[in-house]
C-alpha cells in the first residue's frame, strides 16, 4: 500500500514531468468542465420548473372547438365545483398582446387579486404591494424581459394597449417581477384580471380557461374522468402532463450531450492510450533505476496509475469547480441559450444553486474508469521493461 | 389619464351587459321597494345582472323579487307558488308566471342552478330560443316540480361555493373595507346594502360585495383549517413508519396529560385507541378529499374501497357523510362508517 514517502515521492515525480501531463490535464479539464456545466444547467433548470409546476393547478381545463381552444363560459365551474375533491375551481385571463412593429408579443395574465393565491411566486409579489391602490387604477406588474423592452421604446412609465374593440388604454407600470423568477415571468405581465379582459377581448361571462385544485393526486384520475363526462369538447391538461413534457424535453437536450460526451470521451481514451503507449528513453532509464532498486512489476504499476488517477482527479475538480462558476456566478453564456430555446424576448436568468450530487458522482464514475481503463495497459507496459536493458 | 379613465369607466358598462342575464339598467323593472330592493332576499344577488331570470312573489302587501326559480322556490317552499311573476326573457316584461312557456336545460348559462331556465310569454319566443339554444320547453307548474327536485343538488353547489366566497370575502374585507368591527347580518340582501352602500369599504365590484356579504352572513369566521402538522421525525405508534411521509394519512392523538402520537393511517390509529388505556383527549384524522384536519368523532369512515394507504387497506376518513358515499361509489367501497361503529373486530378484518 503506497505510504507517506511513496506518496511523496509520486508527486515529485509529477512535478518533475508536469509538462508531459500537462496537456492531458488541461483536456480533461475541458472535458469535465463542459459535461458538469450541462449537468448542473440542465439540473437547475429542471429544479426552478419543479418548484414552478409545484404551485400550478391540477387540471387546466380548456374549451375545444375543431381542435382549437376558445374561451370557456364562467358557469362551467358550477359544475367543476360540485366534483368531490375539487377545492378551488379558478376562472384564468390570458393571453398573448402582440407589440406590432416589432412582432414580440407579451403574455398578458389577469389576476383576481382576491382569489387565494396558489402559487407562492405570485402570492409574494402580491403581498409587497397595496391592492387598494393597485385596483385604483389601471396598473400591472412587467416581468423583466417586458421592461427592458418597453425602455427601449421609452415607455418607462406606461403603456399604451390597444384591445380589439379599437379604443386606448393606457396602463401605469406599478412595479417588476424579481429576477430569479425571470424562466416563467420573463415575458409576463400582471393586470387586474377585468382590465386583462378588456385588453385581451374576452367576455366578461367567460375566460381563457379554469385552473382546478384538488390535494389529494389520488383522487386526480377520478375527477379527470368526471370531468371528461361533463363536457365533451373540452381539453384536460393534468399536472402530470405537464411535468412529463418538461421532464421529456430537458431528457432530450441532455440526452444529445450525453452522445456528444460518449464521441468526445471515446476520443479521449484514444489520445490517452496514445500518449501514455509512448514510453521515451528517459522514462525508461527511470523505470530501470526502480526496478534495480528493487520494485516489483506491481509498485511501479501503482506508481503509474497514481500518477494518472492524481491528474484526472485535480482535473476533474478543477473542471467540476469551474463548471460551478459558469453557470451558477457567470450564468451559463452561450450553453444557456440551447436550454432556453427560441425565446420571444430575451431572457436573462437568475438560476437558483442547486446541484444534484448523485449526478456529480455518476459523472465521475463515468469520467475515471474510462481514465483508468486507459491508462492501465501502457503502464503495465512500461513497468514490464527488463531493467538491465533499459539503463543500458 | 383622465380620458383612459373615462374609456374604462364607459368600457366597464358597455361589458356590464354582456352576461346573457343581465340588462341595461334602464330596462330593468324592479317591483322591491326599499334600500335593498336591488338585490334577491334570498341570495342577495344583483336583480339587474340577474334579471332575465326574475322571479317575483306578493306577500300581503309587499313583493319579494328574487333573482331567479330557485331562489323563488327554495324561499317559499310551503307557499303557494301560484301568484308568482316572472320576467319575460324576450320582452323583459313581468308576466304572470302561470302563463309562461319555460325552457329548461338550454346551454345558456342558469342562475343560482346547473339547470337553467328561462321563461317566454309567447310560445314562438320559446320555440325560437329552444331552437337556438337546446333544452325543453315545459309549463310553470312543471318547471317548479324541476326546480324543487334540483334544489338539493343545486343547494350543494351553493353551499361550496358560498364556502369559497366566504374564504375570498374575507380576504377582500380585511383590505378593502374598514375592518375595525364587522357588522353581523342576518340576509345576503342586508349585507350587500352595507357594503356597497355604507361608505365603509372601497369601491368594489358587485361579485366582490357577494363575496363579502357571503362572509359577513355566515355566523362564525371561516375555519381555515390545516392538514395535521406532523413532525419529519415522527413515527407511527403501531407500524413505526416515518408519519411525515404520508401527510394525506396522517392521524394524531392527543393525550391528557399532553402526549401526543401520530399514526400513518386510521387503521393504526383505531388500533391504538381501541387498545389505549391512557386518558385520550383529542383525535384527529385526515379529510381524504380536503388534506385538512378534522376531529375523528364526527368523522365518517369508508372501508373495502380500492384506494391503498401506506399499510395496505384502510379506513378513507371524511368530513362530511355525502363526500363518504360519493366515494364508496366512485371506489367501489362496501361500507360507511361514523366513529362509534369501528370497532375492533372490523379494524382485524381489514
Amino acid at each position: 500500500m503506497p505510504n507517506k514517502l511513496f506518496l511523496n515521492f509520486l508527486f515529485l515525480l509529477l512535478y518533475k514531468h508536469r509538462v508531459k501531463h500537462l496537456s492531458i490535464f488541461f483536456i480533461s479539464t475541458l472535458i469535465v468542465f463542459i459535461l458538469s456545466s450541462v449537468l448542473l444547467l440542465s439540473h437547475a433548470l429542471q429544479e426552478d420548473i419543479k418548484q414552478t409546476l409545484k404551485s400550478q393547478p391540477e387540471f387546466t381545463i380548456q374549451k375545444m372547438r375543431g381542435g382549437r381552444s376558445v374561451d370557456v363560459p364562467l358557469f362551467w365551474a358550477d359544475g367543476f365545483e360540485s366534483i368531490e375533491g375539487v377545492v378551488d375551481v379558478e376562472p384564468r385571463v390570458y393571453g398573448e398582446y402582440f407589440y406590432e412593429p416589432n412582432e414580440h408579443h407579451f403574455t398578458i395574465v389577469g389576476i383576481d387579486f382576491f382569489e387565494l393565491a396558489h402559487s407562492k411566486k405570485l402570492k409574494k409579489i402580491i403581498s409587497d404591494i397595496d391592492i387598494k391602490k393597485f385596483l385604483s387604477k389601471p396598473n400591472m406588474i412587467i416581468g423583466q424581459g417586458v421592461k427592458a423592452f418597453l425602455d427601449r421604446y421609452h415607455f418607462f412609465d406606461y403603456y399604451v394597449f390597444r384591445p380589439p374593440d379599437r379604443s386606448k388604454i393606457e396602463v401605469n407600470i406599478y412595479d417588476y417581477f424579481p429576477k430569479e423568477s425571470s424562466l416563467v415571468s420573463n415575458d409576463m405581465i400582471i393586470m387586474d384580471i377585468d382590465l386583462a379582459r378588456q385588453i385581451l377581448g374576452v367576455d366578461e361571462d367567460e375566460a381563457t380557461d379554469f385552473a382546478l385544485y384538488s390535494p389529494n393526486e389520488l383522487e386526480a384520475d377520478n375527477i379527470k374522468i368526471k370531468l371528461i363526462l361533463q363536457h365533451f369538447d373540452t381539453r384536460i391538461i393534468q399536472k402530470s402532463d405537464i411535468q412529463k413534457a418538461y421532464d421529456k424535453l430537458f431528457n432530450y437536450k441532455g440526452g444529445i450531450f450525453l452522445i456528444l460526451y460518449m464521441i468526445v470521451l471515446l476520443t479521449f481514451m484514444m489520445i490517452l492510450y496514445q500518449r501514455y503507449s509512448m514510453i521515451q528513453s528517459s522514462d525508461k532509464k527511470e523505470i530501470g533505476i526502480l526496478r534495480a532498486l528493487g520494485w516489483s512489476i506491481k509498485d511501479v504499476i501503482v506508481l503509474k496509475i497514481g500518477e494518472s488517477f492524481i491528474v484526472a482527479i485535480f482535473a476533474f475538480l478543477l473542471g467540476f469547480i469551474l463548471a460551478f462558476i459558469y453557470v451558477f456566478f457567470l450564468n451559463a453564456p452561450l450553453l444557456g441559450a440551447i436550454f432556453y430555446g427560441y425565446s420571444n424576448l430575451p431572457t436573462d436568468i437568475v438560476l437558483n444553486k442547486s446541484v444534484d450530487f448523485s449526478a456529480v458522482f455518476l459523472l465521475f464514475l463515468f469520467y475515471i474508469l474510462p481514465f483508468m481503463a486507459a491508462v492501465l495497459i501502457p503502464a503495465w507496459r512500461s513497468s514490464v521493461i527488463d531493467p538491465l536493458e533499459a539503463m543500458r | 389619464m383622465f380620458k383612459a379613465l373615462l374609456i374604462l369607466t364607459l368600457l366597464t358598462s358597455l361589458s356590464f351587459s354582456k352576461m346573457f342575464q343581465s340588462v341595461p339598467p334602464q330596462d330593468a323593472k324592479l317591483l322591491q321597494k326599499g334600500k335593498t330592493k336591488l338585490y334577491c332576499p334570498n341570495c342577495g344577488m344583483n336583480l339587474v345582472k340577474f334579471y332575465k331570470t326574475s322571479h317575483a312573489l306578493k306577500e300581503n302587501t309587499n313583493t319579494l323579487q328574487y333573482c331567479s326559480l330557485h331562489c323563488l322556490v327554495d324561499a317559499n317552499q310551503h307557499t303557494d307558488l301560484i301568484k308568482a311573476k316572472v320576467v319575460d326573457a324576450k320582452t323583459l316584461k313581468f308576466i304572470n308566471a302561470h302563463d309562461a312557456y319555460y325552457v329548461i336545460g338550454s346551454k345558456k348559462a342558469g342562475t343560482m342552478s346547473m339547470n337553467s331556465k328561462y321563461a317566454f310569454l309567447s310560445k314562438e319566443d320559446a320555440l325560437k330560443f329552444q331552437k337556438a339554444n337546446g333544452g325543453k320547453i315545459y309549463n310553470f307548474h312543471q318547471a317548479v316540480d324541476i326546480a324543487y327536485r334540483d334544489l338539493a343538488k343545486d343547494n350543494k353547489m351553493i353551499n361550496k361555493k358560498r364556502k369559497m366566497a366566504s374564504k375570498k370575502g374575507a380576504m377582500i374585507f380585511d383590505k378593502m373595507c374598514k375592518t375595525a368591527n364587522r357588522p353581523a347580518f342576518h340576509s345576503y340582501a342586508a349585507a350587500k346594502e352595507y357594503v356597497l352602500h355604507s361608505g365603509s369599504c372601497a369601491k368594489l365590484k358587485d361579485r366582490q360585495a357577494q363575496a363579502i356579504a357571503i362572509y359577513l352572513v355566515k355566523k362564525s369566521v371561516p375555519n381555515l383549517s390545516n392538514a395535521i402538522k406532523v413532525p419529519s421525525d415522527a413515527k407511527c405508534q403501531i407500524c413505526g413508519m416515518f408519519v411525515s411521509k404520508y401527510p394525506k394519512w396522517a392521524a394524531k392523538i392527543t393525550t391528557k396529560e399532553n402526549k401526543t402520537y401520530f399514526f400513518d393511517g386510521n387503521r393504526d390509529m383505531f388500533k391504538f385507541y381501541l387498545n389505549s388505556k391512557e386518558n385520550l383527549d383529542k383525535i384527529l384524522v385526515t379529510d381524504y378529499y380536503n388534506i385538512i384536519a378534522i376531529p375523528a368523532e364526527k368523522a365518517w369512515y369508508v372501508i373495502g374501497s380500492n384506494v391503498y394507504g401506506p399499510m395496505g387497506n384502510e379506513l378513507v376518513s371524511f368530513s362530511s357523510k355525502a363526500d363518504a358515499m360519493s366515494f364508496k361509489k366512485d371506489h367501489f367501497a362496501t361500507e360507511v362508517l361514523n366513529f362509534k361503529s369501528v370497532t375492533p373486530a372490523i379494524i382485524e378484518k381489514l
